[in-house]
């Protein structure tokens, strides 16, 4: 049966339908009091951004090796998939809508966690275990924003939530299971492209985490080796600014605004590359070193 | 010369705070490039101050035919020898 819910997500609001229960339970395991059940056409938000769809392929694959296949707004962006991989299919359309349709905000594929209104971005390429940090910072004294794109208000330094699941893959999994046993899971999602793939239910403390922006203060592009001590490399503008621009989904279409707001970005936080194994000697860095010379520019730069 | 005298109209140049480089975005064609080089070194390559090298040369044709720099900007050019 078709169940349609809402979901209040901000900034954005979402109307999900679906006929799968895999979907069902694991968006009520990872938005909890956020997802709001239609009934009888009884909706409860004043507006509506997204229409998505996560349904049950037609016919005969209904039965036979049964398919999901995902929509929004009836455009229907990727093949079908396994349906047992429906949430992961419908959380990547998620990721797939605002990147593709967002204009209010300049998107950049990347982590986002703030300490207080301090925000450090994690722009990074799938497999530079980025997931993996955000998790851990985010069950740990950090502010989650988001953990796949960052929003920030064009011609400004103020970057707002998206606060969704965490994506974490392969080996990740298990690690996440043994430091945060009290959190909710997805069910797993098998051999995606990505490989096995789990959400994690963001941690949120405070209902203003979902809505008060922070401050991008540094910008970090992290890369997972394996066994690795923890090395750091600062970078200039230019570099800083090469390497953002390739993780910017939408800078060009929001003209010489999208242009300048990555200028003012790069210009005003501290930058670097880190090589790591361990997550908390980057908690450390982060907290010790990364903030504080941020501070120093921000100083320098209205000085 | 100054480069913004060649910059094509529509294109923005911002030249960052720490002389690490220039960043140039085409508003007509969306298409953003970061430079590690600063504009004086530029602007010295162009009006023939400074000898280019083969990848300098390289450089500015790209941007030419990119749209990023007008047609005819390369003229002045001095080759390395």
């Amino acid at each position: 049966m078709l169940k349609t819910f809402e979901l209040a997500l901000p900034p954005f609001h979402f109307q999900i339908q679906t006929d799968l229960p895999l979907v069902v339970d694991n968006l009520k395991a990872m938005y909890g009091h956020g997802l709001l059940d239609v009934i009888n056409g009884h909706t409860h938000l004043a507006y509506i951004d997204y229409k998505l769809h996560i349904t049950h392929t037609n016919g005969f694959r209904r039965f036979y090796k049964p398919q999901a296949r995902f929509k929004c707004d009836q455009y229907e962006p990727f093949k079908p998939l396994n349906h047992s991989q429906a949430f992961a299919m419908l959380e990547w359309g998620m990721n797939w809508t605002i990147a593709s349709y967002e204009m209010e905000h300049v998107v950049i594929h990347s982590g986002v966690l703030a300490r207080g209104d301090e925000a450090v971005l994690f722009p990074a390429p799938p497999g530079s275990g980025k997931s993996t940090m955000t998790a851990h910072l985010a069950f740990n004294g950090w502010r989650l924003l988001s953990d796949e794109m960052a929003l920030i208000t064009p011609l400004t330094q103020s970057v707002v939530p998206f606060v969704r699941p965490i994506c974490l893959k392969n080996q990740s999994i298990a690690l996440a299971k043994q430091w945060f046993q009290d959190a909710a899971f997805s069910s797993i999602a098998k051999d995606t492209h990505k490989g096995d793939v789990v959400h994690l239910a963001a941690p949120v403390h405070h209902s203003s985490d979902l809505i008060r922006p922070a401050q991008i203060k540094a910008i970090v592009f992290p890369k997972f080796v394996a066994n690795a001590q923890l090395e750091i490399v600062q970078l200039n503008q230019a570099q800083a600014m090469h390497q953002l621009a390739d993780n910017a989904f939408n800078y060009s279409v929001l003209g010489d605004k999208g242009f300048n707001t990555l200028i003012g970005v790069v210009e005003r936080s501290a930058c670097f590359v880190i090589t790591y194994s361990d997550v908390q000697d980057v908690q450390a860095f982060l907290e010790q070193e990364v903030l504080s010379q941020a501070n120093d520019i921000v100083g320098e730069h209205y000085a | 010369m100054l480069i913004q005298s060649i910059l094509k109209q529509g294109v923005h140049m911002h030249p960052f705070h720490d002389l690490s480089g220039i960043c140039l975005y085409n508003d007509n064609t969306t298409e953003m490039v970061t430079l590690f080089v600063q504009a004086t070194h530029v602007e010295r390559l162009l009006g023939g101050q400074s000898p280019c090298s083969r990848d300098e040369r390289r450089m500015l044709q790209s941007l030419e035919d990119k749209g990023f720099i007008n047609e005819h900007s390369l003229s002045c050019l001095k080759h390395l020898s």
